[in-house]
């Protein structure tokens, strides 16, 4: 073998290697509980977690809208997760604050569980019968099923529910 | 008349304030051409119904329970004073206001003026008008037709404080008496 083609051998091989070691794809995740049930938005989706404070009622909307609270002067719509999941009214006082623009919403949460990354390859579809609008998918974590919500389904959902009400 | 008089800056705005457990409710001054106490005899003339009919200046006019619809809606309750009466203007512009009839002999109700009516202690304020937020945009639409145009929270960290379009709130109270009076199968007001 020629040095030329010694050198494409081991340029191939190299090659070769690189494609195998290529590390996992990892997803961002933060999880919280909704009472004892974990779910997971994308990380990128959330802004902050806070103390809603006061939540002041509003009529008008879906009932899965808890109300409004203030952040900064500026209100925000508290959607109540438990009810979008048609488990009745959640009693808690943290929200997560969302990066959605200028839609300023925020989801009611009982608390947060923790920010992991997971193999994007773990993460598992759901069909759609499975709630798979409303859920991006699910992973295992720590021997739990944790699905992770879609929440873009959830702001058209409140678009669609809020001229019927 | 009660003294709801104008005095606010340029960049501000006065408002009638309606106090409740829990929040307090706006109303934009401009939109009340006056207001009065109310009489020991208009008190005892059915403070509890949603809509009722008065004598105002020889015309039979709607007075709207203010009380009511903040109860219905959000569930709180006026802090209680004095009944006071807030004149606004009804009919002549759009949105059109629902035709009213008199149960006891048939005829119309006049709705050019409209009167609510509230058990609150009303005061008022001077507002920054940049201090009033839209709502969130999702939701501005339908709190809009249900009346609600905006919130502001106070920078001392006082509650919340909607600001209510009175015409809005009329006509939504006096459709929804009518529907219930449909329902009740008593179409008349």
């Amino acid at each position: 073998m020629e040095n030329s083609e010694l050198l494409s051998a081991i340029s191939a091989t190299g090659q070769g290697d690189a494609a195998a070691e290529e590390p996992v794809r990892l997803r961002k995740v933060v999880l919280f509980l909704v009472e004892d049930a974990v779910y997971a938005f994308d990380a990128d989706e959330v802004k902050e977690v806070v103390l809603a404070g006061e939540i002041y009622p509003i009529p008008f909307v879906p009932a899965y809208v808890s109300g409004l609270i203030n952040r900064h002067g500026e209100p925000h719509t508290v959607i109540d997760l438990k009810a979008v999941l048609g488990g009745g009214r959640l009693d808690a006082s943290r929200v997560l604050i969302m990066n959605n623009g200028s839609d300023q919403i925020s989801f009611l949460i009982t608390d947060i569980d923790k920010i992991a990354e997971i193999p994007e390859p773990d993460v598992v579809s759901l069909p759609a019968t499975d709630g798979g609008a409303l859920f991006k998918g699910s992973f295992r974590c720590e021997g739990r099923e944790v699905f992770i919500i879609n929440p873009q389904e959830i702001y058209d959902r409140l678009g669609a529910d809020i001229k019927s009400v | 008349m009660t003294g709801l008089a104008p005095t606010s800056r340029a960049s501000e705005a006065d408002f009638a304030v309606i106090p409740c457990a829990g929040a307090d409710f706006l109303i934009n001054r401009e939109e009340i051409l006056h207001s009065r106490y109310e009489g020991e005899h208009q008190r005892a003339a059915g403070r509890a119904a949603p809509v009722r009919v008065m004598e105002f200046e020889g015309r039979a006019i709607p007075v709207i329970n203010l009380d009511g619809h903040i109860e219905e809606h959000f569930g709180m309750v006026p802090h209680r004073g004095p009944g006071i009466l807030l004149f606004i203007r009804g009919s002549g512009d759009h949105p059109p206001f629902p035709l009213m009839r008199r149960k006891s002999d048939g005829t119309d109700v006049e709705t050019s003026r409209v009167a609510l009516r509230t058990s609150a202690m009303v005061s008022m304020l001077s507002v920054g008008i940049d201090e009033l937020k839209p709502f969130p945009p999702r939701l501005r639409e339908s709190l809009a037709a249900g009346g609600l145009l905006a919130v502001r929270f106070p920078r001392d960290g006082g509650r919340a404080q909607y600001l209510l379009d009175m015409r809005s709130t009329a006509i939504l109270c006096i459709a929804a008496y009518h529907n219930r009076q449909v329902a009740d199968g008593h179409p008349d007001s």
